[in-house]
């Protein structure tokens, strides 16, 4: 037997099992949305916020749900398909992104905060450095932007991201090698500054 | 100084707390629940993986138990007019069928507009769990789809309701209170009861955009409308051109293998039923049909709305659901199918229980042409004569 069972409890059913699942029966849609609802959520929520976040990840899934005999297993995982949905849903609410950004680059970290030798590197810098980097991050095109936070949010793989825009692999590693680039240029001239 | 991470920190947020999980999951759960068929239906979805999507109505089994035997021989390319299905008895082979219904397409004139605007009902059965009976839920789904992208496609979805599918159907019903909601065995491991209902659903109007590449049908791959609409018009090269596609198995799953007449069957059927081609092209995908092999003559049969027909079919014998018989019903005359029955010739794996012979799922298409607009969004039809 071609066994949805088998599949199910020798473990993690498979992305591609899930879709043959719910083109059965729709309703097992809903498995898709308990295995990537959190994800899309942390990803959508960093780049517009949590509330903004409660309701696009939610809507991902209506969208991923309606347009769900476009999804294609043989071309590539659930995952990077809902984050190419994501990213087109965060597209539509552009104000919101760059107000999110804004609001980042307007909170100024504690003086204290900088001594503190118990935090993490990065953490620190993330933290004292935040109003460049949310400025810089605001600054990138929307292309740039993109890859780089489906990378940095959503840890897709190079191959995922070129799956999730549907563009070429190698436009993905030249648009984040740009937005790195511009990223640590607008960081670099803030130490220069500060010593 | 990895900025990657220095954005990761920044932009990280706390997860979601369950209240919104819960939240966003009941959103999706309704939209699930309202739609049994996948909405941009495009193919028929039982055809391998497809549990729980099935059909028949009692009009449509008693009117096929009456149809003569196909009769055979004839040969050749006698296109008999496009009354000859019709007004006279005399059973058809299926090349002439099809050749006569590709006459008349050929000479219809062609037109476009806005949106290419179809009203089909669906009818699947179930078997009521615990119920001993079968009951037919219809559906009634009307599309939308623009003739240029960068529009949006419309679709409209209504339930019109479940009920017994016989006159020994609803005899077993009546034994059992005549219930008002019927809890339906939903084909496929492990898969919960679905609960229909007898009474019509609200009508659910959706818009989506159409994805980057503008794909608006599926002929075997994705298609957009620029694509369909050029297809060739000479039967061998269409034949050529959808074939390119086949890869050995079925249309909705890789698994299960499906020879390639089935594979340009369920094709040329959704391209001949439910899509906008030229008349032209339409004509060349009854001639294509009437060359496979595997398609035979069943006779004029009635459709599930009553309408008469010739219905030609192709045999699919399935690992999971018994063997099976598409019927194409074609309205010689219109040079149109009308529809679409799946016939249970031997239920097996999760069509037991039916009885044989009856209708188990059909589509039929109550309109379809062009239109300048589509629904805005409040309005939306409320149509849906489901008798």
């Amino acid at each position: 037997m071609t066994g949805l069972a088998d599949t199910r409890t020798a473990g993690r059913v498979s992305d591609a099992d899930l879709a043959r699942e719910y083109r059965s029966d729709p309703e097992r849609f809903t498995a898709v949305y308990d295995r990537y609802f959190g994800d899309v959520h942390r990803y959508v929520a960093g780049r517009l916020d949590s509330q903004a976040a409660d309701d696009i990840a939610a809507e991902t899934f209506l969208v991923a749900f309606r347009k769900r005999e476009r999804f294609d297993p043989a071309r590539g995982a659930l995952r990077p398909w809902l984050f190419g949905i994501a990213t087109k849903l965060v597209a539509q609410h552009r104000r919101v992104e760059s107000r999110h950004y804004e609001t980042l680059a307007r909170v100024r970290a504690a003086p204290d905060d900088h001594g503190h030798e118990n935090q993490v590197v990065t953490a620190v810098a993330a933290a004292g450095l935040q109003p460049q980097l949310a400025r810089a991050l605001a600054a990138l095109t929307r292309k740039e932007r993109d890859v780089l936070l489906l990378v940095a949010l959503a840890d897709l793989s190079h191959e995922e991201v070129a799956q999730a825009l549907r563009i070429p692999y190698g436009t993905v590693g030249s648009r984040l090698n740009r937005a790195r680039k511009k990223l640590r240029t607008a960081l670099e001239k803030e130490i220069d500054v500060n010593g | 100084m990895d900025e990657l991470r220095m954005v990761r920190t920044m932009l990280d947020r706390p997860a979601p707390d369950d209240a919104v999980v819960a939240k966003g999951r009941e959103r999706l759960r309704t939209a699930t629940r309202g739609r049994r068929r996948t909405m941009p239906a495009r193919r028929t979805l039982w055809v391998t993986g497809g549990l729980g999507l099935t059909a028949a109505t009692a009009a449509a089994a008693v009117a096929i138990s009456t149809t003569g035997t196909t009769g055979t021989g004839g040969g050749g390319g006698g296109a008999g007019g496009p009354q000859a299905g019709r007004s006279t008895t005399r059973t058809l082979d299926a090349r002439s069928i099809l050749l006569a219904a590709a006459t008349e397409a050929d000479g219809q004139a062609d037109g476009t507009g806005g949106y290419w605007h179809t009203t089909i009902v669906d009818r699947d059965t179930y078997r009521v769990a615990d119920g001993g009976y079968t009951v037919v839920q219809q559906d009634q789904r009307e599309q939308w789809t623009p003739s240029l992208p960068g529009r949006p496609q419309w679709s409209s979805n209504r339930s019109l309701g479940a009920r017994p599918a016989t006159a020994a159907d609803t005899a077993a019903w009546q034994r059992a209170g005549s219930p008002a909601t019927f809890k339906v065995k939903v084909p496929g491991k492990g898969l919960k009861p679905m609960t229909l209902s007898t009474k019509p659903g609200p009508t659910r109007v959706d818009r989506a955009p159409l994805d980057d590449g503008g794909h608006v049908f599926w002929l075997g791959r994705n298609v957009t409308m620029k694509d369909l609409r050029a297809l060739p018009a000479d039967p061998k090269r269409l034949k050529a051109s959808l074939q390119r596609w086949y890869q050995g198995h079925g249309t909705e799953s890789s698994s299960e293998p499906m020879s390639s007449d089935l594979w340009l069957y369920t094709v040329a059927k959704g391209l001949i039923t439910e899509m906008p081609a030229t008349p032209k092209v339409r004509g060349a995908a009854f001639r294509m049909l009437a060359d496979l092999r595997a398609v035979r003559a069943i006779g004029q049969v009635k459709d599930a709305r009553g309408r008469s027909g010739a219905a030609i079919a192709v045999t699919e014998r399935t690992a999971r659901a018994g063997t099976l018989e598409h019927r194409l019903i074609i309205d010689t005359a219109a040079g149109r199918a009308l529809g679409e029955d799946i016939v249970l010739v031997k239920p097996g794996g999760f069509t037991t229980g039916f009885a044989p012979g009856s209708v188990w799922t059909s589509s039929t298409v109550v309109t379809q042409g062009w239109t300048a607009s589509a629904p805005t969004k409040a309005t939306g039809s409320q149509g849906g004569s489901g008798r």
